[in-house]
């Protein structure tokens, strides 16, 4: 819990200077942008890729959705569907499905010279993430210690919520007109703690592969409005 | 910052994409040994004393949990999971006594790589025969801790 403050506190810390800088350099230049400069859709693309590669309880998509104000701001709100299977060396079948959300607020760290929407952007921002979804494990084993046994079992639809807290950093660039691609990179750390002897998921939709940190990759392609 | 710097930065970005890789820890790590720990004592000691020659058995059923061995102080011994009672017959030198024991049973989930144990929660422990005097348990919860969950007087 320690870890999750100091990481808030840090990341509020960061935000805020930056936010700040940009700030300094605007008035300086004495320009007035306006509030509303649109609004943006993008997709992930590596999962529409991916999503053929692979069993068809392996799949992800994601949308997200970002407010441009003045340039600088940029809430965010992103909403997917993903499914995760998996045989895990131990021979425990993991399957897994639901659906995720996650709110947030980009800054963009360039300056902007124009009263126009900005065409590229090197943002940084913070998610709140939360998903609701179904989990069966298979092949789970346990010992049966009297008898001297190995004895395998199934556990089918465990449901279970799951919030996290994300940092994020990306770049986009307008490569057609109002048309972006770019990338971003996220740390996640779950927030509480799960009960002892709880049968925790292997992997939640939208957060990934539980147990510690997770860092994530997007190659995000989007259309502005 | 010029274009070419976001396109520097763009193409870092999918290089990074293809070159990383998860590695998966699935190699269990942990403890799943889930055992009855007894120590056996002399009435009025503290310290366990080693039995000459001992020997233990599961009733019903002819699970040897001990074949017959010399100077042990403390054995080890599992408890059967879904029934709520298991019992057992130990030979002390050449008498026998026969040991009961109650508990509820929990499934407990460890960690994907080694699975799920029982662990076990101590109700009641008779145990009848001509050595034993008496009996003690420190520790009803019997999980993969290493402690000393019976004392057994003689």
């Amino acid at each position: 819990m320690y870890n999750i403050f100091r990481y808030i506190v840090s990341l509020t810390f960061v935000l805020l200077c930056s936010n700040y800088l940009v700030s300094q350099t605007l008035e300086t230049d004495s320009i007035v942008v306006p509030l509303w400069q649109g609004i943006e859709l993008e997709t992930d693309v590596v999962p529409l890729i991916s999503n053929l590669l692979n069993d068809d309880k392996t799949f992800r998509y994601e949308v997200l959705s970002r407010v441009n104000l003045k340039n600088k701001y940029f809430p965010v709100v992103e909403v997917g569907y993903e499914g995760k299977h998996r045989e895990l060396g131990s021979g425990i079948d993991f399957t897994g499905t639901g659906m995720f959300y996650r709110v947030g607020l980009d800054f963009n760290l360039l300056k902007s010279m124009s009263t126009q929407a900005v065409k590229n952007k090197f943002l940084l921002g913070a998610r709140l993430g939360y998903s609701n979804f179904f989990y069966d494990i298979s092949n789970i084993s346990y010992i049966d210690e009297y008898k001297g046994a190995d004895i395998t079992g199934n556990i089918i639809g465990l449901q279970s919520k799951s919030l996290w807290f994300e940092i994020v950093g990306g770049i986009r660039i307008e490569i057609l007109k109002n048309v972006s691609v770019g990338w971003s990179v996220r740390i996640k750390n779950q927030l509480g703690e799960p009960e002892a002897g709880a049968i925790i998921p292997w992997y939640i939709p939208g957060f990934g592969q539980t147990g510690s940190s997770v860092w994530a990759f997007n190659y995000m392609i989007g259309y502005k409005f | 910052m010029s274009r070419n710097r976001f396109t520097l930065l763009l193409l870092l970005g999918c290089l990074w994409l293809f070159v990383s890789c998860g590695s998966e820890d699935e190699v269990c790590r942990e403890s799943t040994e889930v055992k009855l720990h007894i120590g056996f004592y002399k009435t009025g000691e503290t310290k366990v004393s080693p039995i000459d020659s001992i020997m233990v058995v599961g009733i019903p059923g002819d699970s040897v949990f001990y074949e017959p061995t010399k100077n042990l102080s403390e054995i080890q011994l599992p408890l059967e999971f879904g029934v709520g009672v298991s019992q057992y017959a130990i030979r002390f030198n050449e008498k026998w006594d026969t040991l009961t024991v109650l508990y509820n049973s929990d499934l407990y989930f460890v960690s994907y790589a080694c699975g799920m144990i029982y662990t076990h929660t101590i109700d009641t422990v008779l145990i009848k025969g001509q050595t034993s005097k008496g009996l003690s348990i420190p520790y009803k919860s019997v999980t993969t801790e290493n402690v000393q969950h019976l004392q057994i007087y003689r």
